[in-house]
């Protein structure tokens, strides 16, 4: 059942320019486009991010202000758990740049021998680091002294939802009492928007770096009124296991036909009670629409918000949205009632993903 | 007391020793390694030239209706060997789920260059006219551009063998495939599938990889791979995949084919370093520890070492080995210190494979009785004091194992497997 398993205890999230240190805003931005006021970040060294992904940036961005809204001390951090959805990492663009400029020939093709004789001096040293997408995490994870248990979870969308479940079943199996999770994306990396582009999503999607991180705790373990995370619910269509089919992501070549009907009654099935509104962030929108539809037969009367605003954000999907679902808990619902929130995603990945957060007063 | 065994079922590999499991274990067992000048590329002004790599004759062509994506090609036959030895069929939907170890695969290093030109070259990035020329670009070369996802092979196997139960991919570096098998074990245990396909694939031996690892001066220029060996100077990149099915329900008993499960699951982070170990190996130490715990056990008779061959792993790794023994042999007097032996001597380093093929050796010597030695390692580095299996295989009567699995990055992942 999609009830209540644990307390968020902070989120924040780094959504291209915008940085909100808590969930504050979070819904207005990524629903209205009502743009976070500006927040001071602690500056990266350039030394520092020159070792990075985009994404791991990101994550190391979001996590101290995650850790400090949640006002955890560092000795309380070190024993948090970690799991998080990851894209491709990838190397920066000025660093490709680099390399491509030392491995060109005197006719200005790519050639091996000028890589290795010279691009290979240009890249910088942690270059193979940059490229493996657990870094997305370790940035982050080393400076802040996490020594828990950690995961790096592949994600394109809603299979993001795997790395808050784990996070749920190590504070449910009190393997920790403090869990990070979340989702972390550049999808405006070259080889990404390569890829949107190929399947002739370019179009169709604004791909957005963003990241995304809750920390979770025991039920009950915050004073009320505190937010509740459920088991998050992953529905794959049976539709989308025809056959293998070529290209990167076999789920993608019907994403377009899919139906998400059966899956989204077999999410109303698991719902202790309807909920006050419904969230919901999906890769194109004809899907968005198409789930709209769905719902409107499922559950009429109960509004629903698209986070229209939130462009495709890929593993840092899902995690976006439960983080906006917080604030419209906190902000645009009464809090002296109990109110909850569906958050259904449907990503590039193939499931949809449903969680519930909920509120008692 | 322990937690719910996970039984393994079958399992295959493809490696640079052979095309299947059965065909590899030979020359692990012979001390034999399959490390090898690099002819698939030019590596010419590379500071490591040598690799483990899988001959491509080894591996059977890929179906036309997938990509030609070289972690499927390598990743698809050994599933094929692990299913071959299956009494029955896997069963077919939600009951079924995958749980992967895989980095990216990777875009040719000529494509990510001309995406980097279709871009501007520069640090002004303009994505409506890249979306434009990489939409082009990549519709010219229809799959290169596109090899770069991790969960590419985890979503293929789920749909080749219709599971639509879980369907997860780990990328967590050199563990990653030892945590997909921790995340099946515990998956199987929660009763979210009832059987699994997990295991892991590594197809690094690439000009971006290699040049990566070689400015970090992580690969060994004397082109050896010599895990706890005195003159060990870094590690060699390799590739292969390892296939296991895994479930709870215990397999059919045979005479003389006794049968292996997973007892115990450990992770941690080192929260230390980028590319170096703790020193101290805390983080190391922390996962060895909890997953004998969660087995029930103090003590194990083999470890299968992660042994890269790195001065600084080997030494972190044989002292926190001794740490974790050491304790057992004071309390419970007569008992040796276990057997270790690493295959990355013979087999290099095959980076998101490297946690499953390290289950796969510790299976076989389980179910066998014969343990492989460490190929390569004839001097034997006095702070690596274990007790090595050196030269050729040995025989010994063991029941229970230790398979450790440690990632750049910090990742900590130990499995403990025993004899049933």
């Amino acid at each position: 059942m999609l009830t209540p398993a644990v307390s968020i205890v902070a989120a924040s999230v780094v959504h291209g320019p915008q940085v909100f240190p808590t969930a504050h805003g979070v819904f207005s931005a990524l629903a209205a486009g009502v743009p976070a006021p500006p927040v001071d970040l602690p500056p990266i060294s350039p030394k520092l991010l020159r070792l990075m992904s985009p994404s791991a940036a990101r994550v190391y961005q979001a996590l101290p202000l995650t850790l400090a809204s949640g006002a955890i001390p560092p000795t309380q951090a070190a024993q948090a758990a970690c799991y998080l959805a990851v894209g491709s990492s990838g190397a920066s663009l000025p660093d490709l740049t680099a390399l491509l400029a030392g491995s060109l020939d005197d006719q200005g093709a790519f050639s091996l021998a000028a890589f290795a004789e010279r691009g290979l001096s240009s890249a910088h040293p942690l270059l193979a680091f940059a490229l493996m997408n657990n870094f997305t995490l370790c940035h982050a994870a080393i400076a802040a002294g996490l020594t828990g248990e950690s995961s790096a979870y592949f994600a394109r969308g809603s299979d993001a939802l795997w790395a808050v479940s784990r996070a749920v079943q190590s504070i449910v199996d009190a393997d920790t009492v403090l869990a990070l999770t979340g989702g972390a994306d550049a999808a405006t990396h070259p080889v990404t928007l390569a890829e949107l582009a190929r399947l002739d999503l370019a179009a169709a999607v604004t791909p957005t770096d963003a990241a995304a991180l809750l920390l979770l705790a025991p039920l009950g373990s915050l004073p009320p009124p505190s937010i509740a995370l459920s088991w998050p619910l992953l529905l794959p269509c049976d539709a989308d296991l025809d056959s293998p089919v070529a290209g990167l992501l076999p789920h993608l070549a019907r994403l377009r036909a899919r139906a998400p009907a059966s899956a989204l009654a077999a999410v109303f099935a698991q719902l202790a009670a309807p909920p006050t509104a419904v969230l919901l962030t999906a890769a194109l929108p004809a899907c968005a629409q198409r789930l709209l539809a769905a719902l409107a037969t499922q559950a009429p009367g109960i509004p629903c918000h698209v986070l229209s605003h939130a462009g495709e954000t890929l593993a840092a999907g899902p995690a976006l949205a439960l983080v906006a679902a917080c604030d419209f808990l906190a902000q645009h619902t009464p809090l002296a009632s109990p109110a909850s929130v569906l958050v259904l995603s449907l990503g590039l990945d193939g499931p949809l993903g449903a969680v519930v957060l909920s509120r008692t007063p | 007391m322990s937690a719910t065994p996970i039984y393994i079922h079958a399992v295959g590999a493809v490696t640079p020793l052979g095309g299947t499991w059965q065909a590899t274990v030979p020359g692990l067992l012979a001390g034999r390694s399959a490390i090898a000048p690099i002819t698939t590329f030019d590596v010419r002004g590379f500071p490591c030239t040598v690799g483990a790599v899988v001959p491509d004759s080894e591996l059977p062509p890929l179906p036309q209706t997938l990509p030609p994506d070289r972690r499927l090609r390598l990743f698809l036959p050994a599933l094929a060997e692990a299913l071959a030895a299956l009494p029955a069929p896997l069963p077919l939907g939600p009951r079924l789920g995958v749980f992967l170890g895989a980095e990216s695969g990777r875009a040719s290093l000529s494509v990510v260059c001309q995406l980097v030109q279709l871009a501007g070259g520069g640090t002004d990035f303009d994505h409506r006219q890249f979306g434009v020329n990489a939409a082009h670009f990549a519709r010219q070369q229809p799959q290169q551009a596109l090899l770069v996802s991790s969960a590419a092979v985890a979503q293929h196997v789920a749909v080749l063998h219709h599971a639509t139960g879980p369907v997860q991919t780990f990328s967590l570096a050199c563990a990653s495939s030892a945590a997909a098998i921790i995340e099946a074990v515990r998956a199987l245990r929660l009763g979210l599938c009832d059987v699994a396909i997990t295991g892991g694939v590594g197809a690094d031996v690439d000009p971006l990889m290699l040049a990566g690892f070689g400015k970090l001066s992580a690969l060994s220029l004397r082109g050896e791979s010599c895990p706890f060996d005195i003159r060990r100077d870094g590690f060699v990149l390799g590739e292969g995949a390892a296939a296991l099915i895994l479930s709870r329900t215990p397999p059919p008993r045979l005479p003389q084919q006794p049968s292996v499960a997973i007892l115990g699951v450990g992770r941690s982070l080192d929260a230390y370093h980028l590319t170096a170990p703790d020193p101290e190996g805390h983080g190391a130490e922390r996962a060895m520890r909890q997953a004998l715990s969660d087995a029930g056990l103090s003590h194990v008779d083999y470890v299968q070492a992660h042994g890269t061959s790195t001065p600084l792993n080997d030494v972190v790794e044989a002292s926190v080995l001794g740490r974790v023994f050491c304790d057992t042999r004071q309390t419970m007097a007569l008992r040796p210190l276990p057997w270790v032996s690493s295959f990355k001597g013979a087999l290099g380093h095959p980076i998101a494979a490297a946690g499953a093929i390290g289950v796969l050796c510790a299976h076989e010597a389980l179910r066998t009785q014969i343990l492989p030695p460490t190929a390569g390692l004839s001097q034997p580095d006095p702070r690596c004091d274990l007790p090595h299996i050196t030269g050729h295989s040995m025989q010994a009567p063991i029941r229970t194992a230790l398979v450790n699995a440690f990632a750049f990055g910090g990742a900590n992942c130990s499995l403990v497997l025993s004899r049933c």
